[in-house]
Order: structure tokens, then C-alpha cells, then sequence
């Protein structure tokens, strides 16, 4: 359990992020939206103690986040960045394995449950097919599938995700975030995913968190804030809201 | 947050460093009469009046070249760090300038009648060819800075070690290069500023032209190709303004080094983010930071025995004022990282490769131990001669040794920095070594072997305190922790060249244990950095985890439960015992230390534990093989090994930079 009591950020004086309140559970998959600068990412590295607040408390667990080792504190949360780094000549296997240092540290041989972690990152990810290929060599998306892995490899109960569709098509977004709504629902993950297609946040998000200006201005069920006005707050243009086709739910469409 | 009003600014800064110029400036004139007559000597001496003759052929050329000096490295520094996205770029480190001090040296003994053509053309055209052939390494790879970076490294760190060797064998020769290659500005006349100033303006024309498809460079490689720069083009355009800039500023006045790097750092860390700004006050501040470090020299060389050249001192002034921004200021942008992909093959059994370059190594040390030249010619080592290994063995072990360690070293910090052009020496490390060892030699005569090591120790000890004193607060931030390193070993390079140039027949002696030479080692200092070089690869050996994530850049690391500044601290550490340990035994081995590393990951070591392995193979291999040679070579002469293994090892580097 993440809570967060009026944490701020402040950079030369600017502030990114106002006094915010908010808290994420397991078994959840919360979306951050908003447009560009709102203070999204700002959120989500605090949360993932890439970034000290400026002021207020983030907790997990009860516990203030500067308390948890490092290594204690990546068993139980994972981290992608919105930029991934060059991996040069690392395969995705490899890559992936990096994910168990949380476990077996810097001296800790590798287990069989490091190793059976690991494969159930492969197939979860569907990544069997290039995992022993050069991270380099692979397309944006099996890329990201890849890092997604190593992610999954890192077997925590909070998975923080900064815009993790952005190099995906169409048909892969859907499977990642298929993928992150079975493990959360399977293994009762966390997930705090920052997303710009406000369609997608709707259908795979439980609860959606909308940032303006680096404050929350909304929040709730997709049902609860997929509404024109409240839309139109947040992206700052007039946005209509239909419904699907096959009738199930709500879609955003721009005018 | 430092009050908005005492924060530092290009303009502060250049503007309190032209008071100071200004100010010494008038000091001196004051010296040799009014102001007033000064100024009417510039332009109108009187032909009966010594003084001023003199202020009007030497005084006012000397201050004019050194801003037009300092302006030219500065512009050139700037284009550099940004073609190259590096910010440890820098004309003196892409082998212009060695490139020039070579073909003057070369000419001085080879070919003197070229200088009746002007001593400026000769250095101009070595400064083109090193460029030229760094050029035609890199062409390839459309240019690519890793690879413009590493071939300049190579081309420089060749270039270099050929000029020692000449220096070596010829000291008494060149003599007087030896304070050209210090940077000399003293001038006796006009010719220097009429020769150095349209060049410039060429150049800063050229420059301007090329601002924006140069600040695209900001970008990365695929927002820049798809703004349509064609980036090739783009790196050759910059790069030449840069190389053209700096062969002219060296062939008029010699090296003088880290203007160039120092000024675009200084203005960068005091705010200067875009490239406009950078290419306004980076000249400015070189030209008035080598205009103040010359005035103030000389106002002081009347009180100095020797004749100092400027270029040695130009870090006295720029290093301390580095050191002193780094921890005050906030590195803004960082340079954008590229993507070096399908650049470094990938062996497919890492194993194998291992097993014969340790076959390889065997063989070296059999060799090395066992054939050598005596009076009778080649000859093998009978049973008869054992005795004789007691010579070869300690030179054996210690250069071995060496290798290794300085290998392991360097694969670390460019590991934990993830910067290419990083090595063992550029943390200052054995710079400080050299300086307390120097020191040592020259003001405690006679003092044991064991004295000199444990003051080489408290050298590399000092050092180390600084870094991390100036570094703790950051995080030990890879890019703040090299350029404070660079400005250490900068100042330290001030020391040497000044020590070296005063002319003292210590200088020998300083200059063999420089090159790397094992001649000096005994077999108990000799086993002893054996053993230590074995204990500290097995000690590097576990780290392999952190070599491996920290590349991957700080939020992955972080996010993965790594403790970065420990990491950074404890490898920052392990490098300083290794550097320190090596530099003691046979001087600063810049060649292993930066590219043994790099010839691992050629190969195809791509791993972290076995980067290591095979960087401490091959640097083992190449320092046992340079010192068998050099010692064979020249017999019964002897070249130092260090020298040698850049002159080997440099010609297998440029091979292998031509496949990839």
C-alpha cells in the first residue's frame, strides 16, 4: 500500500508537483493521465524514490520510503523509465536477469527460483522467441516486451510503468496491457501506469488519476471520468464521449 | 540557492576575469611607464626608445596572441564537445595537437630545410594528417563519436609516444621543441597575430554558420536525421572548423592544453546551455583565462629561475577555478547519450577467445624469459645462464603486473561512467602519484625505494580525498567526478611540464619513469605488484553485477535496489588502489590503462566478468610483449615498455577500429 500525504516537488524554485494526497493497493491498476508536464512522471519517480519530495510523507506499508534499504525496497516495487537506456551488447535474457539483483545481490548465487523467475518473465512477456538475441537488434516493441520482463523478473508486488506503449503498435499495446491487468489481477500486483491514450487508461485501468498543472484535478472509476467536461479539463480541448460499438463501454473521441 | 544576484554567470564570470586581466595588465605598464606612452607605443613606437621596442614588438603581441590563443581553443573546444557529445572532448585529445608536435619534432631532426617554409606550416600539416587519418578511421561509421572519440584517443596516444621516443633519444636536440610543446607565447614581433588572426575569423565565420544544424546536434541521432541533417556531413563540417581552429592556434604557439576543455566546462557549468551562449563565452572566457595566466606569469617568472612556458601553467589558473564551480553548480543538460549499437561485436564463446589469449600470454612470458640478445646476438636461455632470469623475471612480473592492474582499472571507471574516453589517468590518480614522486625525487635526494613509494601512496591518497571531498554531494555523478579529475590532472600536467622544462638533468630520470619503464623494478617491488594484481582482480571479480546494471544509466540501476553512490564510491576506490599501485611501479601507462579496455569489448568481451578478464589479458600480454621488445628493439638500448606498448598496441587498435 502506497501513501502519499502532501508530497511536493520543487525544482529551482518552480514547483512541479503541488501538496498531493493519493493512495494506490494491490491488486490494482491505476492510471496517471494528463497532458504534457502535469506532473506525471514527477508523481510517479517519487513514488518509485527516484526522486526525494521536497516536503510531505510517501509511505509503503506504513513506512517512510527513505526507511527501506534499497534492495528490500526494489523487491517490492519495479521501475521503468519512460526512456530506455541502450543495452549494447547485452542479449534479452541477460537483460532480463538483471532483474533478480534485488534477490540475490551482489555476491548471492543465482537459484533455482531465480531461474524459474526468470523463464516465468519470458513466458508471461512471450519474449522466448528473442530472448537470446541482442537487446540492440530488436524492434521498439520487443524491446519493450523485453525490459517489461525484466521488470516481471523482479517479482514485486508494485510495478510502476512510465508510458510503456510509446514505442508499441496498435496490437502489442492491447497485449501489454492485457498482460499488466492478468498479472494484476492473477498475482494481485500493483500497477501504476502512466498512459496518454485515454481510451486505453479507461478499459484496462481500475481507478484513473488525472494531473493538471502538477495537481490532481480528478479522480476516479473510468465510468466516473469519462466524461466530456471533465476530459476537456484535463486535455484542455473539447473531447465527446460515445459509446463502443459492441456497447460495453465508453470511448473519448476529439471533435 | 545562492541569491539570484551573486549568482555566477557567463557574463559575471567573463567580466570578473577581464577586470583581473585588465588589472595585471595595467600593473605591468605601469612598470615601463604611463599608460598613455603604452598606448602610443601599440600603435606609434618611438624607434630611439628601448622600452618601446620592446612593449611594441613583444608586450602587445604577447597579450594579442594570447586572446586570440585562448578565443581559438575555446571556439574549437566548444564545436568538439558538441559534435562529439562529450565533454571530455577537447583539441589536445583528439590528436591535433601531437599530431603537430610530432611533424615538428620529426622535421627538427629529419628534415630541418622544411622550416625555411615557416615552422607554423610544418605543425599545421602534422595537426591535418593525425586529424586525416582519425578521419579515415571513423569514416565508416559515418562518423560516429564513439568511434571519432576512440580513434582520436588512439591517433593522439600514438602521435604522443612516437614524439616521446624522439625525446628520449634526442633530448639534447629538442631542447627548444620541448618548450614549444609546453606552449611558448612569447613573441618578437607581429608575424604571430597577422598569421593566427583572419585563420580565426575564417574559422568563427565558419563556425556561425554552422550553429544550427550544429544545435540540432543536441538531439539524438534519429530526431536529428529526421530533422534532415545529415549528420556525417554535419560532424565532418564542425570537427574540421574544430581541428582547422586549433592546428592554427598550435602551430603559432605550441600545446597548450585544457583551455579548450576547461572554458566550454566552465561556461556550461555556470549556465550557458545552448550552443549560441556556449560559442559567445567560451572564447571569450579562454582568451581572457590565458590572457590573465600569462600576465601573471610573466610578473612572476622575474622571481623564477627557469624560462616557464605558458601552456603549462594555463591549468594553474583554470583547474582551481574548475574544481571550485564543480561542486557549486548544477550540470544542467546532460549530453545525449548514443546509441553505439551493433558497433562492438559479440564473441560467441567468450570462453574460448579466454583460453587463447591465456595460451597467447604463456607463450609472451616463455618468450619474454627465455630469448633475448647478449654479446653473441639472439640466443636462447641455456641451463647454464639461469642466473639470468633473475634480471628478466622482476621486469617481467612488474610489467605484467602493471598491465593488468591499470586494464582492470580502466575497465571499471569507463564501466562506471560509461564514457568511452575515460581512463585510469584521467581521475588524477596517478597524476598524483607522478607529482608527489617528482617532488620526491627532486627535494629528498637519495631517498630509499620504500620512501618513495609510501610518498607515491600519500600522492594518489590526496587525490582520492579531493575527489570524493568535491564529489559527495552529487552522488559521485559521473560527468562532475571526470571533469574533476581532469582538472587535477591538468594541474598536475602544469607541474610536470614546468619541472621538465626548467632543463634539470633530474628531468631524465623523470622522464624514463613517465614513459613506463620497468628498468628500475627489483624482484621484491616486482612480485609484490604480482601478488597485488592478482589480489585486486580477484577482489574486482565480485563487482562484475554492479559493471554489469550500471551502464544501463541511473534510474534502471536505482530501480533494480543498486545503492549508487556506494557502488560509484567503493569502485571509485578499487580504481584508486589499482591505479596508484601500477603508477608506482612504471610510471603513468595511459595506453593500457584507457585502451586495453577497449580492445576487450573489440574482441568481442562483452559481459562485465569477462570484459575484465579479457581486458586484464590483454593488457598483460602487451605490457610482457612491449618490454621484451623494447628491450630487444634497440639493443643494447632500451625503449620504456610504456612506450612501446603504445606504439604496438596503438597500431592494433587502429587495425581493429578499421573493421567495425
Amino acid at each position: 500500500m502506497f501513501d502519499v500525504k502532501a508530497a511536493t516537488f520543487e525544482v529551482n524554485g518552480k514547483c512541479l508537483l503541488h501538496p498531493t494526497d493519493l493512495g494506490f493497493a494491490e491488486g490494482n491498476v491505476y492510471g496517471l493521465i494528463g497532458h504534457n508536464g502535469s506532473g506525471k512522471s514527477t508523481l510517479l519517480k517519487i513514488l518509485a524514490q527516484q526522486q526525494q519530495a521536497s516536503q510531505g510523507d510517501v509511505r509503503l506499508d506504513g513506512r517512510p520510503l527513505e526507511d527501506w534499504g534499497p534492495r528490500e525496497f526494489a523487491r517490492q516495487v519495479a521501475y521503468l523509465p519512460q526512456q530506455l537506456p541502450s543495452a549494447e551488447t547485452l542479449t534479452g535474457r541477460e537483460l532480463i536477469g538483471f532483474g533478480r539483483y534485488p534477490w540475490h545481490g551482489l555476491l548471492g548465487r543465482l537459484t533455482r527460483e531465480d531461474h524459474a523467475q526468470i523463464e516465468r518473465a519470458i513466458e508471461l512477456t512471450h519474449t522466448q522467441d528473442f530472448a537470446d538475441r541482442l537487446v540492440e537488434t530488436l524492434s521498439g516493441g520487443e524491446r519493450q516486451r523485453v525490459w517489461l520482463a525484466m521488470l516481471l523478473a523482479q517479482g514485486s508486488r508494485f510495478l510502476l510503468l512510465d508510458e510503456p506503449l510509446a514505442a508499441l503498435d496498435m496490437a502489442h499495446q492491447v497485449e501489454v496491457l492485457a498482460l499488466i491487468r492478468k498479472l494484476c489481477e492473477e498475482l494481485q500486483l500493483g500497477v501504476i501506469v502512466v498512459l496518454h491514450d485515454v481510451n486505453m487508461a479507461a478499459r484496462y485501468c481500475d481507478h484513473l488519476i488525472a494531473l493538471h498543472s502538477g495537481r490532481v484535478l480528478a479522480q476516479g472509476s473510468p465510468e466516473e471520468m469519462m466524461k466530456d467536461d471533465t476530459l476537456e479539463a484535463i486535455y484542455g480541448i473539447p473531447m465527446h464521449i460515445m459509446t463502443h460499438p459492441s456497447g460495453e463501454h465508453a470511448i473519448a473521441v476529439i471533435h | 540557492m545562492l541569491d539570484s544576484r551573486l549568482r555566477l554567470t557567463p557574463p559575471r564570470l567573463c567580466l570578473t576575469f577581464c577586470l583581473l586581466a585588465m588589472g595585471l595588465a595595467g600593473l605591468a605598464l605601469q612598470h615601463a611607464g604611463a599608460l598613455s606612452t603604452a598606448l602610443s607605443a601599440l600603435f606609434f613606437p618611438q624607434a630611439d626608445n628601448v622600452t618601446q621596442i620592446v612593449l611594441h614588438y613583444s608586450w602587445w603581441p604577447r597579450l594579442t596572441i594570447s586572446l586570440l590563443a585562448g578565443a581559438g581553443l575555446g571556439l574549437a573546444g566548444v564545436l568538439m564537445q558538441q559534435v562529439l557529445r562529450n565533454p571530455l572532448a577537447a583539441p589536445t585529445t583528439l590528436g591535433v595537437a601531437s599530431g603537430a608536435n610530432l611533424a615538428l619534432m620529426a622535421a627538427t631532426l629529419m628534415a630541418p630545410w622544411l622550416f625555411a617554409l615557416g615552422r607554423e606550416w610544418v605543425a599545421l600539416a602534422g595537426g591535418g594528417l593525425a586529424m586525416g587519418l582519425v578521419f579515415l578511421l571513423s569514416w565508416r561509421r559515418g562518423l560516429a563519436p564513439m568511434v571519432v572519440v576512440l580513434a582520436g584517443l588512439v591517433v593522439n596516444l600514438y602521435a604522443g609516444a612516437l614524439g616521446m621516443a624522439l625525446l628520449l633519444f634526442n633530448q639534447e636536440s629538442l631542447k627548444g621543441l620541448l618548450i614549444w610543446g609546453a606552449g611558448s607565447l612569447s613573441q618578437s614581433g607581429w608575424e604571430g597575430v597577422e598569421f593566427l588572426w583572419p585563420r580565426l575569423a575564417i574559422g568563427a565565420l565558419l563556425a556561425i554558420l554552422l550553429l544550427r544544424p550544429l544545435a540540432i546536434l543536441d538531439l539524438d541521432d534519429a530526431n536529428a536525421r529526421s530533422l534532415g541533417v545529415s549528420l556525417k556531413r554535419m560532424r565532418l563540417a564542425g570537427l574540421g572548423v574544430g581541428v582547422f581552429l586549433t592546428a592554427c592556434v598550435v602551430s603559432v604557439v605550441g600545446v597548450i592544453g585544457f583551455i579548450g576543455l576547461a572554458a566550454p566546462a566552465i561556461v556550461r557549468l555556470a549556465g550557458a546551455r545552448r550552443l549560441m551562449q556556449r560559442l559567445l563565452w567560451a572564447p571569450l572566457l579562454g582568451a581572457l583565462l590565458l590572457a590573465s595566466t600569462d600576465l601573471l606569469l610573466q610578473r612572476f617568472s622575474g622571481t623564477l629561475p627557469t624560462l616557464i612556458p605558458t601552456g603549462a601553467t594555463t591549468a594553474a589558473l583554470g583547474a582551481p577555478l574548475l574544481l571550485w564551480l564543480i561542486p557549486r553548480l548544477a550540470l544542467h543538460s546532460g549530453h545525449p547519450t548514443t546509441a553505439n549499437h551493433s558497433l562492438m561485436r559479440r564473441h560467441s564463446a567468450p570462453g574460448r577467445l579466454a583460453t587463447a589469449l591465456s595460451a597467447l600470454l604463456v607463450l609472451a612470458i616463455l618468450a619474454a624469459l627465455l630469448t633475448g640478445q647478449g654479446d653473441k646476438g639472439w640466443q636462447w636461455l641455456g641451463p647454464s645462464q639461469w642466473l639470468t632470469l633473475e634480471w628478466r623475471l622482476p621486469r617481467l612480473l612488474a610489467a605484467s603486473g602493471s598491465g593488468v592492474m591499470l586494464a582492470i582499472a580502466g575497465t571499471l571507471i569507463q564501466r562506471l561512467t560509461a564514457n568511452p574516453m575515460a581512463s585510469p589517468e584521467v581521475l588524477g590518480i596517478s597524476g598524483g602519484t607522478a607529482i608527489a614522486l617528482i617532488g620526491a625525487i627532486y627535494l629528498l635526494p637519495g631517498a630509499s625505494h620504500l620512501a618513495l613509494i609510501g610518498i607515491g601512496t600519500l600522492g594518489a591518497l590526496a587525490v582520492l580525498g579531493v575527489l570524493i571531498l568535491l564529489n559527495h554531494r552529487s552522488g559521485f555523478l559521473p560527468e562532475r567526478l571526470l571533469l574533476t579529475g581532469v582538472a587535477i590532472t591538468a594541474l598536475f600536467d602544469a607541474v610536470r611540464a614546468i619541472v621538465l622544462a626548467g632543463g634539470d638533468p633530474r628531468g631524465q630520470q623523470v622522464v624514463a619513469w613517465l614513459s613506463g619503464s620497468t628498468y628500475y623494478v627489483d624482484l621484491t617491488t616486482a612480485t609484490t605488484v604480482a601478488i597485488l594484481a592478482l589480489l585486486l582482480a580477484l577482489i574486482a571479480r565480485p563487482f562484475t553485477r554492479w559493471l554489469d546494471i550500471l551502464p544501463l544509466g541511473t534510474p534502471t540501476a536505482h530501480g533494480l535496489g543498486i545503492d549508487i553512490t556506494r557502488a560509484r564510491l567503493v569502485l571509485l576506490g578499487l580504481v584508486a588502489l589499482l591505479t596508484a599501485c601500477a603508477t608506482l611501479v612504471v610510471g603513468p601507462l595511459s595506453f593500457v590503462g584507457l585502451l586495453a579496455p577497449h580492445m576487450a569489448r573489440l574482441m568481442g568481451f562483452a559481459r562485465a566478468r569477462s570484459h575484465l578478464l579479457g581486458a586484464a589479458l590483454v593488457g598483460a600480454i602487451l605490457m610482457t610483449v612491449a618490454d621484451w621488445l623494447g628491450r630487444q628493439l634497440l639493443f643494447p638500448e632500451e625503449i620504456p615498455a610504456g612506450l612501446v606498448a603504445s606504439l604496438v598496441g596503438g597500431a592494433y587498435f587502429m587495425w581493429g577500429l578499421r573493421r567495425i
